[in-house]
């Protein structure tokens, strides 16, 4: 059906070229403010969340509109002198009258609070436990009460599936100096794992992201308890981009996504759950789907409980695979940690 | 037991009223200089004030009782015959009517029943000869009857570019289209701009949006009964039109005189060539076409006098295509329908009717899509797949019209339909390697009815109908159903059922009922109720139909969907029949409608059925028609006017707040005029307004993982700008006698160039950094202003 949502976009597309565009204006009403919650547990790493609110449609999108989304409260108004916001901005701000974020390990009671921290990568603020770590086949509990309401969601991180073999593929287009990872990796027994991939290149990201191009989501679904090849595996895309310059129409941008000889890639393969791998699907069908008139807007499936909320609190078993892409387009292994 | 003695005397009365010894009238009534049938040509016994029309066939059957009677047959745009009766034996009478010389007079009114819209105990049906339909401004030159009924109060479209069309909010899927008898699944080209129907080979056409007669079902809102002209009988005729987008050809003649006719119509549009020369040389959409065809053809042999065949077919395709200019890269869509149907009448008696049908019908939908990357060490990277889905059905139904006196019509039947759906197949080459998805996909079913009805005319004032429908569906095997779990990822069950077993079985049982009463003078008010069950539905996954949407069977999972509608109307003509107005209140209850899950992008599973991802409710809609004819005259024409309301429910939609349906319509006006200037000039406009198609906008923003989300507002919670369009067209009569005809037409399509919203998008503009990020939307229009010139021809 995908297929078909194309080939009804290229017909739509074809009709355009004798049709008209204006531009307009459309009135739309105000809409009910909610609570956007992205929150992640990874193995042996502390557990964070991003806070941030919904807006207007049509409200300006600057770097200070994108701050005038996150949830803040009064604690984290040295931190914001710290990035350097200005005492005029801060005055603009809205703060949080109350905010309590906490975790709990669900199999051993033990709760950790969520402290605001300065993140060195996009959106660089979040709330971020000190002492808790994750561990393989736990749940975890995230309750967050926020000026009155409280918001929950439980979510497990199941154990990690190690990546059994590695490759560099080089793209010829590129005179063999960029191309892509493929990974092999065996699909448990049982019915219902679902896999995430994310990448991070040591000197250009600070934090492990999805791959630039492709899926970054699988499900076992057609190939239970197989060996499960994933290749293509692009390099993980830079957020900052998007808010630092406009879209160039001359760069090279599958380029962008290649990883090149000589770097040193950390690849990691995350087990999910399935309300976390649904949350996902329902992201990527939703941005596939959204702004096309012919289909109706799918609507982003979220595991949090409460009014108004959206968004997730998922967990990662994550297995990392550090590895050099030598001159000669072999991957020397540096070192795997799960 | 002075009731039983009552109703033994009622009884009693009754049949001997029945039974009194009468003498049947009857015959064919055919146009006398091509040997056409006349559908719905009126006998009149006068001082009686009885009187009939002939049936599609352009068959009627009058008795009365012994005597002498002044019969009158008549038809609009033909000329009156009268006869004097004698009533003692059973008489067989073809009458053939000449037309009406054409004159620059008003037209002359012949003394038929034009008070017919009144005393008629019909209501919410409209007939429309083709001959008015090409009176009306032709969108790009061609006549077009689907476009013409859209013009009528309480049918509407979609907007441009929406092929469907809606009659009393309910969805498109909800109209019975027949042509011959056949019922066609697609009755529209691309976007809706032409339908499938070239107005040459079309002779009339019915159009019910409510009070259905129990011989039509199946269909829940609307019955669009289309005849197909039979074929000169007398002469050859060649006639058609050459325009800017499109031309057509229609041949017709007898292969014997009055006893064998055939008809081939066909007509394509050139789009694709007019357009290509100017697609720039770097668009991506060099080297793509557009074009469609259809051929109607129909075989007519009379093969004696009470016996006549007729055999139709109809083909036709759109076709898209596109190749790259590297030739790595085509892709091929054609979709059509293509129909076949074999009738016989029998005359059994003079008061017996009976047609025989037998049909076939496909629909198809292709999407062929190779890629060749053309490196001869890398076969195994090209690629074609081939997405095909359809519907064919095979029909064979059996109709019977009983006139046993005056006041009665009475019409039975049955028919049986097996069903042979491929809602989406794919068939996959990758190198040299193929896989088949076909097998496996297909759902069959049988579907069954009989009905029976009985249009009474109790006296001058009442008149009854009463009619029921009995229907059946089956699905059968072979068939697999998946059971997939709570959060539909995966299939934790299937159910396998065999060749012919039974998957789901369901039955309906529909009443219907009309009532007229006069009012004196020239008013009357009806009243009527249906009730219809529908097995068929299509499953569109856009907002807007598209030829990707997919009709589906009931199935163990799909309910059939229901709708039963009342309506009232008060009925008046004024100035002798000159003027005809009509006000109709109606309400309709829909239940089991489909829509698909939200989110769903079904058909990329292997093991999975379609139907796994709708989600069901319900609707209603209400409304007021009001609607003015002029009906002859130099200057001629209507007005129609609609308020309606149309709603909808679903539990799995919005939580269950009712929403607009996409084509809920407030307001919906209507004005046609056509003014004989002279001889050689007539002028026509059409103007339209109607309140904008809803949609569902986004309402708010928010940043999940970097990317921009947006939050849409409850459905069809957005209302786009109202749509309203005026055409102008000039007809020009350059030259008419007995051999040959030469009209010029002259039309412009949305004169003030309107520009109305196909859709609305929302496009990005600026940098976040720059802190001139914005977000505008835009909206799209289709059509512009359009002139089209054609020139027809007649040779005969």
């Amino acid at each position: 059906m995908k297929k078909t949502i194309y080939i009804a976009t290229v017909i739509i597309l074809f009709v355009i070229i004798w049709s008209c565009e204006t531009d307009i204006t459309v009135d739309l009403p105000t809409p009910q403010k909610k609570l956007v919650v992205e929150g992640f547990i990874e193995s042996n790493n502390n557990p964070y969340v991003f806070l941030t609110k919904n807006s207007g449609y049509f409200d300006p999108v600057d770097s200070t509109s994108l701050y005038k989304m996150l949830i803040l409260d009064s604690t984290t108004i040295p931190m914001l002198e710290q990035i350097g916001f200005s005492q005029t901005e801060i005055e603009l701000f809205e703060f949080a009258e109350e905010l309590i974020i906490t975790v709990t390990e669900l199999e051993t009671s033990i709760i950790d609070t969520l402290k605001p921290s300065i993140i060195p990568y996009f959106p660089f603020f979040g709330y971020v436990a000190s002492s808790m770590t994750g561990n393989n086949n736990n749940s975890y509990k995230l309750d967050i009460n926020y000026n009155g309401s409280h918001y929950f969601g439980t979510t497990t991180i199941p154990e990690p599936v190690p990546i059994d073999s590695i490759w560099f593929t080089t793209d010829t287009a590129y005179a063999d100096t960029l191309g892509t990872i493929g990974i092999r990796f065996i699909d448990p027994p049982q019915i219902g794992n679902f896999y995430a991939i994310h990448n991070m290149v040591e000197g250009e990201h600070l934090t492990f992201l999805k791959p630039y191009f492709g899926i970054s989501i699988i499900d076992d679904r057609y190939l239970n308890g197989d060996t499960l090849k994933f290749t293509g595996i692009t390099k993980a895309q830079d957020n900052n981009d998007f808010f630092e310059g406009e879209f160039d129409p001359e760069a090279d941008w599958w380029a962008e996504g290649l990883f090149s000889l000589n770097s040193i890639v950390n690849i990691r393969l995350s087990t999910i759950d399935t309300e976390h791998f649904l949350f996902w699907n329902s992201w990527s069908r939703h941005l596939a789907t959204d702004g096309n008139p012919f289909v109706n807007p799918a609507s982003i499936m979220s595991n949090l409980h409460g009014e108004n909320v959206l968004g997730v609190w998922g967990g990662y078993g994550t297995y990392i695979e550090r590895v050099h892409i030598t001159d000669s387009a072999t991957l020397e292994i540096l070192s795997n940690k799960h | 037991m002075k009731l039983k003695l009552f109703i033994i005397l009622l009884l009693t009365l009754i049949g001997l009223s029945a039974f009194a010894q009468k003498y049947t009238l009857s015959g064919y009534i055919k146009d006398a200089t091509t040997g056409e049938d006349l559908i719905g040509a009126n006998i009149i016994i006068k001082e009686e004030h009885k009187g009939t029309t002939t049936n599609t066939y352009g068959f009627y059957s009058i008795s009365m009782p012994k005597g002498n009677y002044i019969v009158s047959f008549s038809y609009i745009g033909y000329e009156t015959i009268e006869r004097k009766l004698n009533f003692n034996e059973d008489i067989t009478l073809n009458i053939n009517l000449k037309p009406t010389a054409y004159t620059t007079q008003e037209v002359v009114v012949s003394s038929e029943r034009t008070d017919k819209n009144v005393q008629d105990s019909r209501m919410s049906v409209v007939k429309l000869p083709v001959d008015q339909v090409k009176t009306l401004p032709a969108f790009m030159g061609e006549v077009d009857v689907l476009k013409t009924i859209q013009l009528l109060p309480g049918i509407q479209s979609a907007g441009d570019g929406n092929s469907g069309f809606y009659v009393r909010g309910g969805g498109p899927d909800q109209n019975l289209v027949i042509l011959d008898e056949a019922p066609v699944y697609n009755a529209s080209h691309l976007f809706g701009f032409f339908s499938v129907f070239n107005a040459d080979a079309i002779k009339d056409m019915e159009i019910y949006k409510g009070g259905m007669p129990a011989q039509y079902g199946g269909r829940i809102s609307s019955v669009i009964d289309i005849s197909m002209n039979n074929g000169n009988m007398k002469q050859f005729v060649a006639q058609g039109g050459i325009g800017t987008i499109a031309s057509r050809l229609t041949v017709h003649g007898p292969i014997k005189k009055d006893t064998c006719s055939f008809l081939v119509s066909a007509r394509r549009t050139y789009l694709d060539l007019l357009i290509k020369p100017f697609i720039k040389k770097d668009s991506p959409f060099k080297g793509s076409g557009y074009y469609f065809y259809d051929i109607n053809a129909k075989f007519n042999f009379k093969f004696s006098e009470k016996d006549r065949l007729f055999l139709s077919g109809y083909y036709g395709q759109d076709i898209f295509n596109f190749s790259a200019e590297s030739g790595t890269f085509q892709m091929r869509i054609p979709w059509g329908n293509g129909t076949g149907t074999i009738r016989w009448n029998h005359l059994v008696n003079s008061r017996f009717f009976m047609n025989t049908t037998a049909m076939f019908s496909d629909y198809k939908f292709t999407t062929d899509i190779g890629m060749n990357p053309g490196t001869e060490d890398d076969t195994d990277a090209s690629f074609r797949f081939i997405l095909f889905s359809g519907i064919r059905d095979y029909y064979f139904k059996q109709d019977y019209t009983w006139l046993p006196n005056p006041q009665h019509t009475v019409k039975f039947g049955a028919g049986y339909t097996f069903h042979h759906f491929t809602p989406n197949s794919l068939k996959a080459e990758f190198g040299e390697s193929e896989i088949d998805f076909t097998k496996g996909k297909k759902l069959l079913a049988h579907e069954a009815y009989l009905y029976i009805g009985d249009d009474y005319i109790i006296n001058d004032y009442i008149t009854l109908y009463g009619g029921l429908r009995g229907a059946s569906f089956f699905q059968v095997g072979p068939f697999t159903r998946y059971i997939k779990s709570d959060d539909m990822l995966f299939t934790i069950d299937s159910i396998s059922y065999g060749n012919g077993e039974l998957v789901a079985d369901y039955y309906s049982l529909e009443p219907r009922a009309s009532i007229k009463v006069s009012l004196g003078g020239k008013s009357s008010l009806k009243a009527s109720f249906m009730q219809n069950k529908q097995f068929i539905h299509l499953a569109s996954l856009s907002a807007s139909t598209l030829p990707t949407d997919l009709w589906v069977p009931s199935t163990d999972v799909v309910k059939p969907q229901m709708g039963r509608q009342y309506a009232i109307g008060y009925f008046r003509n004024f100035k002798d029949n000159l003027y005809e107005t009509s006000v109709e209140f109606y309400y309709k209850e829909l239940y089991n409608l489909i829509e698909y899950m939200d989110g769903a992008l079904p058909g990329d599973e292997l093991n999975d059925n379609s139907d796994n991802y709708f989600v069901f409710g319900n609707g209603n809609s209400y409304g007021a028609e009001f609607f003015v004819k002029k009906r002859t005259g130099r200057l001629t024409g209507w007005i129609g006017y609609t308020w309606s309301k149309t709603m909808r429910e679903f539990n799995d939609i919005d939580g269950g707040i009712p929403f607009p349906a996409k084509y809920d319509r407030r307001h919906d006006l209507s004005l046609t005029l056509n003014y004989i200037l002279n001889e050689k000039w007539t002028l026509a406009t059409v103007f339209v307004y109607a309140t904008g198609n809803t949609t569902t906008l986004p309402v708010a923003r928010y940043m999940l993982d970097g990317e921009i989300i947006s939050e849409y507002g409850y459905r069809n919670s957005y209302r786009m700008e109202p749509y309203h369009r005026l055409d102008l067209s000039v007809t020009y009569t350059h030259k008419k006698t007995d051999k040959y005809e030469s009209v010029w037409n002259f039309s412009v399509y949305n004169v003030y160039n309107r520009k109305n919203p196909f859709f609305i998008y929302f496009d990005y503009t600026g940098s976040v950094d720059n802190g001139n990020f914005q977000t505008v939307a835009k909206q799209v229009s289709l059509i512009p202003v359009l002139p089209a010139i054609t020139w027809n021809f007649k040779f005969m």
